[in-house]
């Protein structure tokens, strides 16, 4: 009995140790969703957080579904079914054995992987055109894509998929019904039917009327938010990021597209301080054996400035928003219902995700269903931030937004075993960069694709007041995407990715990012002069 | 002959292979992992510490020594790596002096079913019986909102989140380690404590022995070998202890946090195929140093510690 006991315990025990190896390889996921056995399955892998998943379900998916109704690719089944798979970041060493065959994802490795033969090449598609359409889908990408996406042997093995901007998101109608724009004829507007200045694009009649144009007028709108009892900003201390990527959207705007596009180039003339008594500016040549002077770069300093000015006054913040344990989540939720508890706040620092990632998590439906319908139909902008110090600085200066999500749409290689998945993931996803699809990408998302297409004055106003803003901005702005055909960048892209841009050494002690110096006493002239980097420092083009 | 000694071997077999075949089937899948998941993948690591990736080629090609010049450069090179080593130094002799003294007074006044030993316990126990990721967030929360939050309610003291505090972050993590240590160790010790022979107890009571005496002559030779075998494994831990900081901020604990196990932790989960032969030939180097300290360290606490015959 005891004996008979002991030999079914221990091959319970070593039952239970097999599942362990069970977890190795790859395995299929059905996202809950029933799957149709008499069509051919087509796993998709999407929904970064603030993008969700409903573009797929509702959009595109449903209509590549109807596009093969009645249509038999292998023996037994008829039509396809798109299934999505909820978005993780994949282990991309282990993608030849899952079942996704195609990936929409942001911070994705592309070189790592395309180079490792991971992802499908794509040239053909990407070198041919949609049905009903004239123009190739290579036709639709910037150049410095087609550029960096070919950088190893010439062919394609991903698309541009989405793109994030960081800013200051500002809610419209607490703008509005605090008279928070400049006026066109000086000071801030006292009514809403009051001529807004022309902003910072200098034309009337576009999206940033009323916005401050300099640093001092974008902290004189603090200081007249404070005073109404309206706090100016929060953000979220736990994604410390955030704070990282606005200050180099603000060092992008003030530097320019070629200026900041060498953070990660090496190839053309930067802005760097050479004098750090006078702060003087010179215009510097950068390439593969002077990278180091970059850790000098004029816009970054003025980005330190910027911070340094944003916590100089506790009334300019929110209290929670330097705790390491503040989510993102909690900032957003806070910042939306500011103002009906008395406290408003008048922008969050997040990207251009934040609207719909705060849709997908609850925020503005719990807040319905908290605060009653002055809660429905929130609206809210992103704001064109400040390009320099002085009126004169800011003249012709165009808007430069930084796209940081390195978000690609790329085919599974391991599709190549089977004919009717390779053929069939390729057709799915240029159906996806048909214009078609990419309009409706932004009207179900509100957010824009990093690809060249339109939208017409009808689809226009399907956008929430968020998603009208943001396409205004990026049709005023040039974007600075980080991709790069240079060496040094595809040698060590770790070291560029910007959360070390502001790394610093101030009286002995490390910084990896500037708000938790320069929120305890130090200056922005002494964080800036502590980032400095010398040529024992750049292992590169020697 | 040869027939009778091939039947023995025969009823031999037939007798053992039921207890063969359990033996095999208990170990069999721990010595695989133990060749694949210790023996092969060291063996891979000390092959790419000799090893440059090219990305162009997705191929590793030989290196020499070159990572290993590497290393010391970004030894060197490093602002915050001093700081990173004073606080693996710190953390491990916090361990050591401070966690585990506590740890042995602990164990002790449990074993001695002293008041209160039951609450004490649960207390002590609780980051052991927990999800580390439990316990974590938990404290998180607490130090960094909860805390600050309930001495300005009570005590109109302004203090800021203890994790997020430029000045508090670093005791505070200190203290976390110290307090999630004691569970483990604890539960050790008082096995060993429980090995006791109570004769021992009441021959030193019968002589008079003072608690701290009954301790010292009769407690801890009982508990040494074990106290031996957590000061020697500590030395290879001084180079991965990571002090609990990835799962407090992730991949961003500000630089003058670091411990040299965050610093290899960190520089792992976020490398590519390029960097992997740079963090292999670290790994091999900080095995180096340790090895022979270990085997130095061994050898002084069996020289020179208590026996407990």
């Amino acid at each position: 009995m005891r004996k008979n006991f002991v030999v079914g315990l221990a091959a319970v025990i070593g039952a239970m140790s097999c599942t362990g190896l069970s977890a190795c390889g790859g395995n299929r996921f059905d996202g809950g969703e029933q799957i149709d056995k008499t069509k051919t399955t087509l796993y998709v892998e999407a929904g970064a957080t603030g993008v969700g998943t409903s573009w797929i379900d509702n959009g595109v998916g449903r209509r590549f579904e109807e596009k093969y109704e009645g249509v038999s690719l292998e023996p037994g089944k008829t039509g396809v079914q798109v299934v999505v798979v909820p978005a993780s970041t994949p282990n991309y060493d282990n993608l030849s054995s899952v079942d996704t065959s195609v990936f929409f994802g942001e911070g994705v490795p592309y070189f790592t992987y395309a180079a490792k033969g991971a992802f499908l090449d794509i040239t053909d598609l990407v070198k041919s055109t949609a049905e009903g359409e004239s123009v190739t889908i290579e036709s639709k990408l910037d150049q410095v894509h087609k550029d960096g996406l070919t950088v190893f042997d010439g062919k394609y093995y991903a698309l541009p998929h989405f793109e994030i901007f960081f800013s200051a998101m500002y809610d419209v109608d607490l703008f509005e019904d605090y008279n928070l724009y400049y006026a066109a004829n000086g000071g801030f507007v006292t009514s809403k039917t009051d001529k807004r200045s022309a902003g910072p694009d200098g034309e009337f009649e576009t999206g940033d009327d009323g916005m401050p144009v300099t640093y001092d007028e974008f902290f004189d709108l603090c200081d007249v938010m404070v005073a109404q009892g309206i706090t100016p900003f929060i953000w979220s201390g736990e994604a410390y990021g955030y704070l990282i990527k606005l200050m180099s959207q603000i060092a992008a705007n003030y530097g320019g597209l070629e200026d900041w596009s060498q953070n990660f180039k090496f190839n053309g003339a930067a802005k760097i301080i050479t004098d750090y008594e006078t702060m003087k500016e010179d215009t510097v040549m950068i390439d593969s054996s002077n990278g180091y002077l970059l850790s000098q770069q004029a816009g970054k300093y003025q980005a330190l400035r910027f911070l340094e000015r944003m916590i100089s006054n506790p009334d300019y913040y929110y209290v929670d928003s330097l705790l390491t344990t503040y989510s993102n989540v909690d900032a957003q939720e806070q910042f939306v219902n500011s103002k009906f508890e008395n406290a408003p706040i008048g922008m969050i620092i997040e990207g251009s995700f934040w609207e719909g990632e705060a849709q997908a998590v609850g925020i503005f439906e719990r807040s319905i269903r908290d605060k009653g319908e002055q809660a429905r139909n929130r609206r809210f902008g992103i704001m064109s931030l400040p390009r320099g110090n002085s009126y004169e600085e800011c003249q012709g200066k165009p808007s430069v937004l930084t796209d940081i999500g390195v978000s690609y749409a790329y085919i599974n290689a391991n599709v190549k075993n089977n004919e009717v998945l390779l053929n069939l993931s390729k057709d799915f996803l240029k159906f996806c960069y048909t214009d078609v699809s990419l309009k409706e990408w932004t009207k179900m998302t509100s957010q824009t694709k990093a690809v060249n297409y339109s939208l017409t004055t009808d689809e226009y106003n399907e956008l929430t007041e968020f998603g009208q803003q943001l396409w205004d901005l990026k049709k005023r702005s040039v974007v600075a995407y980080e991709i790069s055909d240079s060496d040094i960048y595809l040698a060590d892209q770790n070291i560029f990715i910007f959360y070390e841009r502001f790394t610093s050494v101030v009286k002995g002690e490390s910084f990896r990012t500037p708000i938790t110096a320069l929120s305890t006493g130090t200056s922005a002239k002494d964080y800036f002069k502590g980032m400095r980097k010398t040529e024992n420092d750049w292992k590169w083009g020697k | 002959m040869i027939g009778n000694g091939v039947n023995n071997k025969r009823k031999f077999l037939k007798k053992e292979l039921p207890h063969i075949v359990f033996y095999v089937s208990i170990v069999a899948l721990p010595v695989l992992q133990f060749l694949i998941f210790y023996v092969g993948i060291n063996f891979n690591s000390i092959i790419l510490a000799f090893q440059k990736y090219d990305i162009y080629s997705d191929s590793y090609s030989f290196h020499r020594f070159n990572n290993f010049i590497d290393v010391v450069e970004e030894f060197k090179k490093t602002v915050y790596m001093p700081s990173a080593l004073k606080n693996s130094l710190i953390s491990y002799a916090l361990g050591l002096f401070i966690a585990m003294p506590l740890g042995l007074f602990f164990s002790f006044y449990l074993h001695k079913k002293m008041m209160g030993s039951g609450i004490i316990k649960v207390i002590l126990f609780l980051p052991t019986m927990l999800s580390s990721l439990i316990v974590v967030t938990v404290f998180r929360y607490f130090a960094d909102r909860a805390l600050p939050e309930m001495l300005e309610d009570f005590f109109h003291l302004n203090i800021p989140g203890l994790i997020s505090s430029r000045i508090y972050s670093l005791p505070t993590i200190l203290f976390f380690c110290v307090w999630s240590s004691f569970g483990a160790n604890i539960l050790l010790y008082l096995g060993a404590m429980n090995g006791a022979s109570e004769s021992l107890y009441e021959a030193a009571k019968i002589d008079g022995a003072s608690v701290l005496q009954e301790f010292l002559h009769v407690t801890f030779p009982q508990v040494y070998p074990t106290l031996s075998v957590f000061i020697v494994t500590g030395i290879g831990g001084f180079f991965t202890n990571q002090m609990s900081l990835y799962s407090i901020y992730g991949e961003n604990a500000e630089f003058k946090l670091y411990t040299l196990g965050y610093y290899m932790y960190r520089g792992i989960k976020l490398a590519k195929p390029a960097d992997y032969p740079h963090f292999a030939a670290m790994g091999l180097m900080m095995t180096c140093v340790a090895i022979p300290i270990t085997y130095l360290v061994r050898y002084l606490l069996n020289r020179f510690g208590p026996s407990n015959e």
